[in-house]
């Protein structure tokens, strides 16, 4: 009687946790933490006072009996200096009184009894096989006993208060370093837990502690500082240790994440749950709120892969050329062989870089890896050592002041991919990922070892780039040379390099940093303070650094005073080789900290732009001098009206030769995969997250404002930590893929951040005027777009699927890549490199496409993917949104879907009487509706952002309130339409609209109508209309910065947009019978043309474009109705809607076929590769998300930052880079006119750092 | 199994049972997020009557049980397991098998009961914690 439901709900009454508030999770961090530092009395900041057994130094002790058998080293105290008397169980413990028997010899009993009873054993002698420090030892580390530590590395910060911070040595510089950001990595966690959503505070509240018993720990700056220095330096109260993911709230409520599941059955169990294999209820997991476990996959990346860390708690992960390090002090002070190239490692290099010892102790092992150089610490610490850590994500500062950046997995990938893929097993494969996070390792050689060690060996056979030779975590790295936009390669003069030249890498510039160039390694800048800290927490990212460029290049208008802002006098840190600086005869020089014998003139900047000096330089002078009017410059007579004045613009911003961006990060979650976590207790659990960056290029250079901390001044910024999430189930069923992320505040997780890009160089390779504004000869156009971070549409990323509309026969998501990594196209070159054989049998099958999900529809002739969803404009059905979230689950009998649960539960739908189109306003997840606190410096969001924008040709614009999609709350996805605007029929007809800012430009059969969204939803305006001749039947618009290019009857025409709501035609035709559609990315312009096929347009300069190419392989794109663009690695494809021939892959940009493929926009080289005939005519493809546009035309801010304060350019800002008033204003590389005199007004003598006024909030 | 122990400690053992075939169809209807409304209806037979003939002293049983009709709506007011309320109803109409296990041939007091449809309705209400 009623017998199946009645055991459902018995079975589905299971007792569960309450859901609890994020603040969970903080309080039992804070638990946690108080336990740890309740369990040891005395700790003040993580770091343990106690007193323990290891005794001191056995003074007076007649014999040492450690040199029986180290019977030589290399210092005997470690220490350069003979003033240091130390015996060496001083510092390493271990009983010197056991001496080695007379005659026993290494490996007899006497021998090894002696070296057991002299020695401190460890706990584990199992991971200990050998004296090295052992590969990947993490939280073995943390298990040791503290004297085992001591006895391997008396420098460890567990233990160094006891051996090199005791009251006579270096109490002050442990107690500092204890503290300090290279310890406790807050940056990072704070970053990607605020970017994600996962934790609400911009300030970072987490970081990484141990007591002296190696349990986690929290710190706390004592004394607390004041909210003001929290808020201007960065300086934070505490920072608790990483709670454990298992009891982590969602952040990103994907859907799998919102309330409602119910509990899914257990492995093996057939009576632990009741749903069957297909129903909608699978897709919420056992993770989601209200369910059993609530956990957050931010957490548990952090905690279980491998990224910034090991920090200085830890060793050295010891495995790769790059990672070879010991930890706390000695990490940086004792030397590891890591490369062989000697402008990283100095007179290091030629140890090698397997991390071999050369010492003259004799007991050490040589030609195992894991050893010191030498028993010798040292202040000539070589900039290999910092790139150990200071490599993280592939694309950090050390790796740009190399001039590298993290291989993109394709390029030249001949010599990285086996003929045939491996047959590597799954314990091989495990192995592999222990090492190295990302996944494509996997399937490259690179995956083993030994020839990961000699990949720079393969630079003479590459054809496109060359390694370095260093590879920590498992990387490889590229250099980067200077090209032009389209790739070419250039030397010092700027003369092109052929690209079949032999010597191209010889000829081409290496645009490693000059100071590099010059002989100098990090510790040539980063003096003690940056280094240790100052002893409180610092969270953000560069808010402990003090050195700033004018510290040493001086101001406008003086020599440096060789101080920092703090009163730190640089003329008095020492180097290993006397005093660092020296002024003479008005230079300054420096000596430096590697090399004894070198030393250089430190160029000052007020040299620079003083006529007759000998370091005059003209550009510096106009660049300095220029004043905001964009006119007058060659004096400082009013410092006030600099535009380029040293308290508003960051040095490097024209500096920078180029800047590193990772433009996507994929971070899929797999189950099953029994991995520890690398921080805390280490427990080990089933889930583990791969690291995978999806495109690398150094060609974007794009700025905003620098954190408050660094007075948010104008910076360069990068895109980072731009993450797409996947998870499975443990069916290993994919519950989300490939997902966006909101960050805590709404704004989208695509994230971009703030970067001190290492790459300055002098000369041709900084930055001139027509980087940053409008160029006279109009051709930078794209390249300001980017710069302004409006987004060029030439990254954007088109995943898994591409959704093509059908019409009548509905839509398909088509897969189009591997969903193994390197997440490869498939056709595509990278195809053919990664998956051989795969590639193989599809170009054996006629390159068609198989994998296809599809759902019925009634006229879709837009559509639009974001997130989870999928709109479509659907004729008389109106606007009909698709659940696409399973798309890629296997478990699931429909993937896409209308209705989760029946029409009473939500109306994913708003009927129009016939829909045309729908656009998205941003193709990233953005939240207007959450709340914004004030501590986090958040801009708001524009209520525009809440809205689909829908056109109908009867009732003209509606207005469609999403935001509800997003909110987590599946109860109220009642979609309805919040505004129909036509006014007096003006939108009657409307074919197609495009949001740019906060305008709507809509095709509408009788012209182009211009609606404002400014007050959005209360009050639409119409702001211009404009009909034929000069817009014929418009049917779609592309807008890129100052330009919209509209398709229409007569072909493609070009309107000045720089008024935004007042566009202006050009005149500029370019005669096309049948332009369906266009998608400008960058230089280029791509017109779904119809008949003709696809048509390329060079529009460099806009208002003259010029026909590039037309595209139809060989007749197969006859009906071409839409374009949309992706980047996929480094190859950029189109996936075009053919109304005959279906979906068509076209490879654009190939690095093996297109020269110069990382230029800023080379030359596109198009070729089919792929076909999927789809059941209807191929009407219209979905857009890919952006991945570089963190701002809208209007200055509403779309992505979040990852620092606080920082942001991109608001409307004001941005018109002031190319307005002056209402005109457009515009630039050449040439001076203005004939500059002011100089005049001696500010003369060097004044300050000696620089004008106070000029350099008081001058940052580093 | 058909349970023929009518409690723990008395009845039947079902070492000897009479097997039950059933056969239904069952309906979930997701209303909305929170509510689901579930009906199913189940023929049921016994596999082979022998073993009751056996202990019912009574010949040529027929195998057939009957119909039984569910109607049940469940509501998670938060979305979650920890509230659950279970209201529905259910009817049984007896089959051949039923009727003559539980129809009295006999005359006299207490004698003469025919098999009538059964009907129950339940509410169940789950905190869970």
């Amino acid at each position: 009687m009623g017998a199946n439901m009645k055991r459902k709900s018995d079975r589905r009454a299971k007792p569960l946790l309450p859901a609890l508030g994020l603040a969970a999770a903080g309080l039992i961090a804070v638990g946690l933490a108080l336990l740890a530092e309740g369990a040891n009395a005395g700790t003040t900041d993580g770091v343990n006072t106690r007193q323990e057994a290891t005794p001191a130094a056995p003074a007076g002790k007649p014999i040492n009996g450690c040199v029986t058998c180290h019977l030589q080293t290399d210092t005997p105290t470690a220490h350069e200096s003979a003033a240091v008397r130390l015996e060496c169980v001083a510092c390493h413990g271990g009983n010197a009184s056991v001496s080695l028997p007379v005659g026993a010899v290494a490996g007899s009993p006497p021998f090894e009894k002696a070296k057991k009873q002299a020695h401190v054993l460890p706990r584990y002698p199992e991971r200990w096989k050998t004296s090295a420090n052992p590969e990947l030892s993490n939280i073995l580390w943390n298990r040791e006993s503290l004297e085992f530590i001591r006895f391997i590395n008396p420098g460890d910060l567990r233990v160094a208060r006891e051996a090199c911070g005791t009251e006579k040595c270096h109490p002050k510089e442990v107690r500092d370093v204890g503290t300090s950001m290279m310890r406790h990595g807050a940056m990072l966690w704070g970053s990607a837990l605020y970017n994600n959503g996962a934790y609400p505070l911009k300030n970072a509240a987490f970081g990484e502690f141990y007591t002296t018993d190696g349990r986690p720990a929290m710190a706390r700056t004592r004394p607390a500082p004041a909210a003001d220095e929290t808020r201007t330096r960065g300086a934070v109260a505490a920072l608790l240790p990483l709670p454990r993911w298992e009891i982590t709230q969602p952040g990103n409520v994907l859907r799998v994440f919102e309330r409602g599941g119910l509990p899914i059955p257990e492995i093996a169990n057939p009576a632990s749950g009741d749903q069957e294999a297909g129903r909608p209820d699978d897709k919420l997991s056992a993770r989601g709120f209200g369910t059993f476990l609530r956990t957050d996959p931010v957490f548990l990346g952090l905690q279980k892969t491998r990224l910034l860390d090991p920090t200085l708690n830890h060793l050295g992960t010891n495995d790769h050329p790059g990672d070879f390090r010991s930890s706390g002090c000695t990490a940086c002070h004792m030397i590891y062989a890591n490369d062989r190239d000697p402008s990283h490692s100095g007179r290091y290099a030629s140890f090698g870089h397997l991390g071999q010892s050369a010492s003259a102790d004799p007991t050490i092992p040589k030609g195992e890896s894991g050893h010191p150089i030498k028993h010798a610490l040292t202040l000539s610490i070589p900039s290999s050592q910092c790139v150990v850590c200071h490599v993280h994500p592939g694309t950090n500062v050390v790796n740009s002041y190399y001039g590298t950046i993290w291989w993109d997995n394709e390029t030249d990938g001949k010599e990285l991919y086996p003929a045939k893929s491996l047959k590597r097993s799954a314990s091989e494969i495990d192995e592999i990922q222990r090492h190295n996070p990302e996944g494509s390792a996997t399937r490259g050689l690179w995956g083993d070892p030994k020839f990961l060690e000699q990949v720079a060996s393969l630079n003479p056979r590459l054809e496109h780039t060359q390694f370095a030779d260093f590879n920590g975590h498992g990387w490889i790295f590229r250099n980067v040379y200077w090209h032009d936009a389209k790739g070419n390669l250039l030397d010092g003069e700027g003369r092109l390099v052929e690209f079949n030249d032999p010597k191209k890498f010889e000829k081409a510039v290496h645009l490693k940093d000059i100071h590099l160039e010059k002989g100098m390694h990090c510790v040539d800048c980063h003096f003690v303070m940056d280094n240790h800290g100052d002893g409180k927490l610092y969270a953000e990212t560069r808010a402990a650094t003090r050195i700033r460029c004018i510290d040493c290049h001086g101001g406008y208008d003086g020599l440096a005073n060789l101080k920092l802002a703090d009163g730190t006098d640089l003329a008095s840190l020492p180097t290993a080789f006397g005093p660092r600086f020296q002024k003479r005869r008005g230079k300054i020089y420096q000596q430096s900290a590697m090399d004894a014998s070198v030393k250089w003139e430190v160029v000052q900047t007020t040299d620079t732009i003083t006529p007759g000096n000998e370091h005059y330089n003209e550009r510096s002078r106009l660049a300095k001098t220029m004043r905001s009017d964009g006119k007058t410059w060659g004096d400082l007579s009013d410092l006030g009206k600099l535009a380029h004045a040293s308290n508003k613009v960051a040095c490097q911003t024209c500096h920078t030769s180029w800047v590193t961006s990772c433009f996507g990060c994929h971070l899929p979650m797999s189950a099953n995969r029994k991995k520890p976590n690398l921080h805390n207790e280490g427990t080990d659990s089933r889930n583990w997250t791969q690291y995978n960056f999806q495109t690398l290029r150094d060609d974007a250079f794009m700025l905003g404002h620098d954190s408050t901390v660094h007075g948010n001044d104008v910076t360069t910024i990068r895109s980072s930590c731009a993450v797409l999430v996947d998870s499975q189930n443990a069916n290993r069923e994919w519950l989300y893929s490939q997902q966006q992320t909101i960050s805590a505040e709404g704004l989208s997780g695509t994230a971009f951040s703030p970067f001190y890009s290492h790459a300055i160089r002098g000369g041709k390779q900084t930055k001139f005027c027509t980087d940053c504004h409008l160029s006279r000869d109009n051709d930078n156009n794209a390249k300001m777009a980017q710069l302004l971070m409006l987004g060029t549409n030439f990254y954007n990323f088109i995943g898994r699927y591409a959704y093509v509309g059908e019409g009548s026969s509905g839509f398909s998501a088509v897969a189009v890549t591997e969903r193994d990594e390197p997440q490869a196209v498939i056709g595509s070159s990278l195809h053919a490199l990664a998956y051989p054989e795969r590639f193989e049998d599809f170009a054996r099958g006629g390159r068609r496409l198989k994998e296809v999900h599809t759902h019925r529809g009634h006229d879709i002739r837009s559509l639009q993917l974001r997130g989870e969803y999928l709109y479509a404009a659907s004729g008389s059905d109106g606007l009909v949104v698709y659940d696409v979230a399973n798309v890629d689950n296997k478990g699931f009998s429909q993937r896409i879907q209308t209705a989760p649960v029946s029409s009473l539960g939500q109306r994913l739908y708003v009927r129009t009487k016939d829909a045309t189109s729908v656009a998205s306003p941003s193709t990233m997840a953005i939240d207007p509706t959450r709340p914004h606190l004030p501590v986090n410096e958040e801009s708001p969001i524009h209520p525009m952002y809440a809205f689909l924008y829908v056109t109908d040709r009867q009732e003209g614009l509606i207005l469609v309130s999403a935001a509800t999609l997003l909110d987590g709350d599946p109860t109220n996805n009642f979609l309805k339409r919040a505004v129909t605007f036509n006014p007096d029929g003006k939108l009657t007809g409307a074919e197609s609209v495009t949001v740019a800012g906060t305008y709507a430009y809509v095709s509408t059969d009788h012209g182009l109508v211009v609606v404002s969204l400014q007050n959005a939803p209360k009050r639409l305006s119409i702001t211009a209309e404009i009909g034929a001749p000069a817009i014929n039947r418009p049917r779609s618009v592309a807008i890129q910065f100052r330009y919209a290019f509209v398709c229409d009857a007569d072909g493609v025409k070009v309107l000045d947009v720089t008024d935004l709501g007042h566009p202006r035609p050009t005149g500029t035709v370019i005669q096309l019978p049948e332009a369906n559609n266009i998608y400008l990315s960058r230089t280029y312009a791509y017109v779904a043309a119809g008949r003709k096929g696809l048509v390329i347009l060079d529009i460099q300069d806009p208002e003259r474009p010029r026909l590039d190419q037309v595209f139809d392989a060989e007749g197969t794109l006859s009906d071409t109705r839409d374009v949309k663009l992706g980047m996929t690695n480094n190859s950029l494809f189109a996936y075009v809607a053919d109304g005959k021939n279906g979906l068509k892959v076209l490879q654009l940009l190939s690095p093996d076929m297109t020269p110069g493929i990382y230029g800023f926009s080379p030359r596109p080289t198009p070729r089919l590769i792929a076909t999927f005939p789809t059941r209807g005519p191929a009407l219209a493809v979905s857009k890919g998300l952006d991945r570089d546009r963190a701002v809208d035309e209007s200055g509403n801010q779309l992505a979040v930052f990852g620092r606080r304060g920082s942001r991109p350019f608001d409307q004001s800002e941005l018109y002031r880079m190319y307005l002056r008033g209402d005109k457009v204003w515009t630039v050449t590389n040439e001076s203005p006119g004939e500059p002011l005199p100089f005049g001696s007004t500010q003369g060097r003598a004044a300050t000696a750092s620089g004008n106070p006024a000029a350099a008081a909030s001058h940052r580093p | 199994m058909p349970d023929l122990r009518s409690s723990k400690d008395e009845g039947e053992a079902n070492y000897v049972n009479p097997g039950l075939l059933l056969c239904g169809v069952f309906f979930d209807f997701k209303l909305t997020p929170k509510l689901a409304l579930d009906l199913n209806a189940n023929y049921l037979r016994f596999d082979r009557t022998a073993p009751l003939e056996l202990l019912l002293f009574q010949p040529r049983i027929s195998r057939e049980i009957g119909w039984d009709y569910g109607l049940g709506v469940r509501w998670r007011p938060f979305l979650n397991q920890q509230t659950v309320v279970l209201v529905g109803a259910a009817q049984f109409r007896p089959g051949e098998g039923f009727k003559q296990i539980f129809s009295s041939n006999c005359e006299g007091t207490g004698c003469g009961a025919r098999a009538k449809s059964l009907y129950q309705a339940f509410a169940s209400l789950v905190f869970a914690y």
